[in-house]
């Protein structure tokens, strides 16, 4: 973001004042800085890079100037390049100076600029962070150029700072949501692509954990979006790495594989400047829009996060859905359901759904050979390979078409036996099949002249709706022949009457050859 | 070479010769004797004959003329039995190729099975049995159809000419009797009738590895088994004499052909009546219905004919 030829000056100016009252409490800072809500929120400079960003004007008002105008930086500082998405964290801090908790956030007009805690927008009432007694929050700033003309002066912008007490109850839950400093490693972050992502830590202190927030970076359009990455135990001084989101399996990549079958949603690939073993765990901040989980039934609880082996194989990472008390207090966006994966090493990763697999074996009809109207009963094994719970109807087809079927519910990796049994009316030889898998023969007997014949074709359809327990009672399902009455012709074939007056005509001309033959 | 003689009615005999100059002379005498047989059987054609045989196919074009729906009513439902459409179902086809496999297969056998009564002397008995054919087992074999109740119609002629089919080793009986072998005994024509039962039985049921499908094959077999027996005890004995009387048969151009025609007819014709698959697209072929009319038409006929009744 520096040190660019196309450049815009950006320049803020704090001018409001908060809406905080009650008593005066002690303040725990050091050194000057701006106040707000009859003194109870101070709001200071940070101590890292960033918070050159920041300073404090003549009045001791704070003023966030990310232009040339800025004493603290560099003369060479043009500005912010035009075109670009970037981000700054840790640029001044708020800290709360009375004795209860308080709900804080920033109200802000401009839509290029986005005020982050911790790595999440600030910026209006609902997006407020809860600050304990002498608690500090970090805010940092995300700064969208795209669309803007190079060249272009900005101006001052206003925002405010706003707080309210906060509710006991529930103030204490977010008792590490302030824990940033703003001193802490300096993070960059831009942005190439609406599904890309290059950030750069640097300044890291042993061990430290680094924050990246991504600004709803795509993995499958802005359905599903990396929220962010969190690295912890880092070993360098300076991490840099570039995230790729897509739909489809990365180039190069392999399509997500695994025994459970899941379904693919979206994909991460990550490349990385770092070894391995120099970054202890990465959670990867990923959310997904409800709608679209509720447009697919599926359950957030079965949205899954797969990492790749080098050896190609995918396994699967743990996940954690956020609490919706949580997503409250971190002003996380409602609509969308937010998920927590945790990795030790980095390569692809892929976003996907647990689902069922049912799968029918070993099923066998009994008796296979019945008289008319009567029952017979077919056994199938079912098992469910998928990795999520499911209801699924099996079906008992006879030449094709469906005649009795059953609901069974399965957990993954349970398994079951299920009976179907169904009563025949007509005639005939009955391939009968559940769900696919062959059950055998079934032989349906008849005295009369099309007892053998192939009555599949004369199958009837038709179907239940019971539902019963994995080895249920199923009420048998009529097997009927059609309505209209079967078509029993007294015919022949003339193709094969033709090979008969053939055969006719052969036998006299072989009589009168033999007739001359001499004696 | 050895002369071999037979002692057919007309007292004509074939004498085998090595001489090879004696062939034309053959040749000459086998065209006479084909022109005469062709003789006899005109003369022995009555119009009279040929109008009664002719009543069937103009039965059935008029029958198939009618309108669809009416021909579908006339179909024998098992369900809704009346004495109408079990007479009438057995002239009703519904397509024209179903029309057409019955009429060519009626004048195949309507054609051969008279030639062979008119020249055996047994004219009375054929038409007899056609009449009966034509009125009475319609009704019989629609009647017997309803001993296995189900949802089905039943429609065609073929069960007619099964009985056609049926008749046929007795017409090959007498005209054998009367062509070639005068000693033959009519009792014993059972001994033909149950190896082409049993033949019937291989053709039509269904042929798998396990027990059930090992009916038609044993069927066969005591078919057979039957027939031999029967044979052995009607006195016939299979010896050099029957083995030149066969050959005799197949050297009278005419006579020989017609016999050989009929038999062929008689062991060919349950082929094609009696198919392997008998089932079309939503309909199965009655075989039950050709049974019936195979067997009924034999053991009828064959007790008139043992009793003397049309003896002519």
């Amino acid at each position: 973001m520096i040190n660019a030829h196309r450049t815009l000056a950006y320049a803020l100016l704090l001018v409001a004042a908060g809406s905080l009252a009650f008593a005066t409490g002690a303040t725990v800072l050091d050194g000057p800085a701006d106040t707000f809500a009859e003194e109870r929120l101070a709001v200071q400079p940070a101590d890292g890079p960033n918070g050159n960003y920041a300073y404090l004007n003549d009045d001791d008002e704070i003023v966030v100037d990310v232009s040339a105008t800025n004493p603290n930086l560099s003369p060479d500082f043009e500005g912010v390049n035009a075109g670009a998405l970037a981000s700054a964290d840790g640029v001044f801090t708020i800290t709360y100076t009375a004795d209860e908790y308080a709900h804080v956030w920033i109200d802000h007009e401009g839509e290029s600029v986005t005020f982050l805690a911790n790595g999440e927008s600030i910026e209006g009432e609902t997006n407020n962070v809860t600050l304990a007694p002498n608690e500090s929050v970090g805010i940092g700033l995300s700064i969208d150029t795209r669309g803007e003309v190079a060249g272009t002066q900005l101006g001052a912008d206003e925002f405010s700072i706003n707080a309210t007490i906060a509710n006991p109850e529930t103030a204490d839950i977010e008792g590490d949501s302030g824990s940033s400093t703003g001193g802490g490693p300096t993070t960059m972050m831009s942005a190439p692509d609406a599904n890309r992502r290059e950030f750069v830590a640097s300044d890291i202190g042993y061990g430290d954990t680094v924050r990246f927030g991504s600004d709803g970076m795509e993995l499958d359009g802005g359905d599903v979006t990396l929220d962010g990455l969190d690295l912890e135990g880092v070993g360098n001084e300076r991490v840099e790495l570039h995230a790729a989101g897509s739909r489809d399996p990365p180039e190069n990549g392999s399509a997500l594989d695994a025994p459970t079958t899941p379904r693919s949603v979206a994909y991460l690939a990550l490349e990385y400047d770092f070894e391995p073993d120099a970054v202890d765990a990465m959670t990867v901040r990923f959310s997904m829009d409800r709608d679209r989980l509720n447009a697919t039934d599926t359950d957030p609880a079965d949205v899954t996060f797969y990492r790749q082996t080098d050896a190609g194989e995918w396994n699967e990472k743990p996940v954690a859905v956020v609490d919706d008390e949580t997503v409250r207090l971190q002003g996380l966006p409602t609509d969308r359901v937010h998920f927590r994966a945790t990795t030790e090493k980095f390569s692809t990763f892929a976003v996907a759904e647990r689902a069922p697999r049912f799968d029918v074996t070993d099923a066998v009809v009994e008796p296979t050979a019945i008289d008319p109207g009567d029952e017979a009963t077919v056994r199938a094994t079912v098992n469910n390979g998928g990795g999520a719970a499911s209801e699924e109807t099996v079906t008992l087809t006879a030449g094709g078409a469906p005649i009795a079927n059953e609901t069974v519910a399965l957990a993954p990796n349970e398994t079951a036996t299920i009976e179907l049994a169904t009563t025949v009316e007509a005639a005939g030889n009955y391939e009968l099949a559940v769900d696919g898998t062959s059950a055998g023969t079934l032989l349906v007997g008849d005295a009369g002249s099309d007892a053998g014949g192939d009555a599949n074709e004369a199958v009837e359809a038709g179907s239940s709706d019971d539902t019963g327990a994995a080895t249920g009672d199923t009420a048998p399902d009529d097997v009927s022949a059609d309505d209209d009455p079967t078509e029993e012709p007294g015919s022949i074939d003339l193709a094969e009457l033709g090979g008969l007056l053939a055969l006719l005509v052969l036998a006299v001309a072989a009589g009168a050859l033999v007739r001359r033959i001499p004696r | 070479m050895r002369t071999l003689s037979t002692d057919g009615p007309d007292g004509e005999s074939d004498e085998g010769t090595d001489d090879e100059s004696n062939g034309g002379s053959e040749e000459n005498a086998t065209a006479a004797a084909s022109s005469g047989f062709q003789a006899e059987l005109a003369a022995s054609v009555r119009a009279v004959d040929v109008l009664l045989l002719l009543l069937a196919p103009g039965a059935l074009l008029a029958v198939f003329a009618l309108p669809e729906p009416v021909r579908r009513g006339l179909a024998f439902s098992y369900t809704d039995p009346t004495l109408a459409t079990a007479f009438a179902s057995h002239f009703v086809h519904l397509d024209a190729s179903h029309l057409a496999g019955n009429a060519v297969g009626y004048a195949v056998l309507a054609a051969v099975g008279y030639a062979l009564a008119v020249l055996s002397a047994h004219r009375r008995f054929f038409l007899t049995a056609l009449v009966t054919f034509l009125f009475a087992f319609p009704v019989a074999l629609s009647a017997l159809n309803l001993a296995v109740p189900r949802d089905a119609i039943s429609f065609g002629f073929s069960g007619i000419n099964m009985a056609l089919a049926g008749l046929l080793p007795l017409l090959l009986g007498v005209y054998a009797r009367e062509r070639f072998v005068p000693s033959a005994p009519i009792r014993a024509l059972p001994a033909a009738f149950f190896p082409l039962v049993g033949w019937i039985a291989l053709l039509a049921l269904p042929r798998s590895t396990d027990g059930v499908g090992l009916a038609g094959i044993a069927t066969a077999i005591a078919g057979v088994l039957l027939g031999v027996l029967y044979a052995s005890s009607a006195g016939i004995r299979l010896h050099r004499s029957t083995l030149g009387r066969i050959r005799d048969i197949a050297s009278r151009p005419g006579y020989g052909d017609l016999f050989v025609a009929g038999a062929v007819l008689a062991v060919g014709y349950p082929v094609v009546g009696f198919p392997a698959d008998p089932t079309g697209e939503g309909s199965v072929v009655n075989l039950y219905v050709h049974l019936l009319g195979f067997c009924l038409a034999f053991i009828g006929p064959f007790a008139l004919l043992a009793s003397g009744a049309f003896e002519e």
